[in-house]
């Protein structure tokens, strides 16, 4: 009886284990990940840069950032969801509130969780960052935004 | 025989009640997931749209370098003039925080349209004076190479613009691992009001193009005085500058309201607004 009941207990606890397990939820390395996007953004020099973090709720979330590109000038955008599983980037050429606007970049079936876009040049993009909504419960999560520029000399 | 079909019925009595539970386990959490999956596809017709969050704190825009926009007013033909430039003797007299890091920006700016220009001997003035100012405030580490040898990382041009763009990367590592954002918007304003400044008073090789420029620096100011609002309260230097900002701000069109440069009347007048906005950072 003794030994039913430890195996019974033995064998709960681990099936239990595996079955409530978060799935793809890595704890956030915010420095990691800026580091990691700092190497992709070479050769272009480095302007700013978001590291967003968050927890996936019972809804959809949406951040909205603006950049403004100047004319004739070349950029490279860095998004980095390495800690971000389900996480969406989308680039606009305006904000959210304005209709119609042209999708100028979507990560949506991308692999990858680090990604490059290079903008066409226009006075503002508008990057969108969904959240999806959570399945386990409380997680977080981070993505990181980051934005470099070419500076090169005539001379 | 006997004796192992006992020993059987005994197994599968122990291994009965652990099945049960496994089985069961299996059964709830394939459940959990169909629901899951459920609510999601309910979700993702629900929500076409998805739920806005603007509830974060900071602000919601990228800030250009100083370094990138004494670069694009350079290519727009402005030449030097070293009479436009702050004195980098007067680091001493910047005695409060915020005034501290208004003039860190202005030398900043300063020290971007003297590289820019190849000038070596005036680029490491400003590198100095950048750095005592720093140390004033406790930010020494950010205008620090990475040997720790300000001397050696900075002689020529190249070296001079790693510094720069190395001590941006600093800056902003820091405003965010201190959660003191305001820092980036307060240097930054210093660094966009000086080369605003020179750009409106420098003598420039192509008028119609730095015109145009002028336009689109003008266009960051919106952002800016959103963040200084944003990020800085309960502070009457910034709200002064806000004032300052906001009067300036009236008398340009934004580059998005389809404008394509700026009248006679316009540049005269910014020409003094901004004097007066950038002097009174520099002397107070």
């Amino acid at each position: 009886m003794r030994k039913r009941l430890i195996a019974t207990v033995f064998t709960t606890f681990l099936i239990l284990s595996f079955a409530f397990t978060p799935q793809g939820n890595k704890e956030c390395n915010v420095e990691e990940a800026l580091k990691t996007c700092k190497r992709k953004l070479l050769p272009y020099s480095f302007q700013d840069r978001k590291t967003i973090t968050f927890s996936y709720g019972a809804k959809m979330q949406l951040k909205e950032y603006k950049i403004q590109l100047f004319k004739g000038e070349r950029y490279r955008f860095v998004f980095n969801r390495t800690y971000s599983p389900g996480v969406i980037f989308e680039v606009y050429d305006a904000p959210k509130d304005k209709s119609p606007r042209k999708l100028l970049y979507e990560s949506k079936n991308e692999s990858d969780p680090l990604l490059i876009f290079h903008p066409e040049n226009t006075p503002y993009v508008y990057v969108n960052l969904i959240i999806p909504a959570g399945k386990t419960g409380k997680q977080e999560g981070c993505a990181t935004i980051m934005i470099g520029y070419e500076l090169t000399f005539e001379d | 025989m006997l004796t192992l079909i006992s020993k059987l019925n005994k197994m599968k009595k122990l291994l009965s009640l652990p099945l049960t539970v496994v089985a069961l386990v299996f059964l709830l959490s394939a459940c959990t997931e169909n629901k899951a999956e459920k609510e999601d596809r309910q979700q993702e017709v629900k929500t076409q749209q998805p739920q806005v969050n603007d509830s974060e704190e900071g602000f919601y825009f990228f800030l250009p370098s100083p370094i990138q926009i004494a670069h694009i007013l350079k290519k727009s033909g402005l030449i030097y003039d070293g009479r436009l430039v702050n004195d980098p003797s007067k680091y001493d007299q910047y005695q409060t925080r915020t005034n501290g890091l208004l003039n860190l920006g202005v030398y900043t700016g300063d020290l971007a349209y003297c590289i820019l220009n190849d000038r070596t001997e005036e680029s490491l003035k400003f590198v100095e004076a950048i750095k005592k100012l720093g140390d004033k405030h406790d930010l020494s580490d950010i205008y620090l190479s990475d040997d720790g040898n300000l001397e050696s990382a900075v002689n020529n041009r190249d070296s001079l613009i790693n510094f720069i763009i190395q001590t941006q990367e600093n800056l902003n590592d820091y405003a965010h691992n201190s959660n003191q954002l305001s820092i980036l918007l307060v240097t930054f304003t210093g660094a966009w009001v000086e080369t605003v400044y020179i750009g409106a008073h420098a003598e420039n090789s192509s008028p119609e193009k730095l015109n145009e420029t002028l336009l689109e620096e003008m266009s960051i100011l919106r952002d800016l005085i959103t963040g200084l609002e944003s990020t800085v309260t309960d502070n009457p230097e910034i709200a002064t500058l806000i004032a300052q900002l906001k009067q300036f701000e009236k008398m340009v069109p934004a580059a998005d309201e389809n404008a394509t440069g700026l009248s006679t009347d316009q540049i005269e007048s910014l020409k003094k607004e901004i004097a007066i906005i950038r002097n009174s950072i520099i002397n107070s």
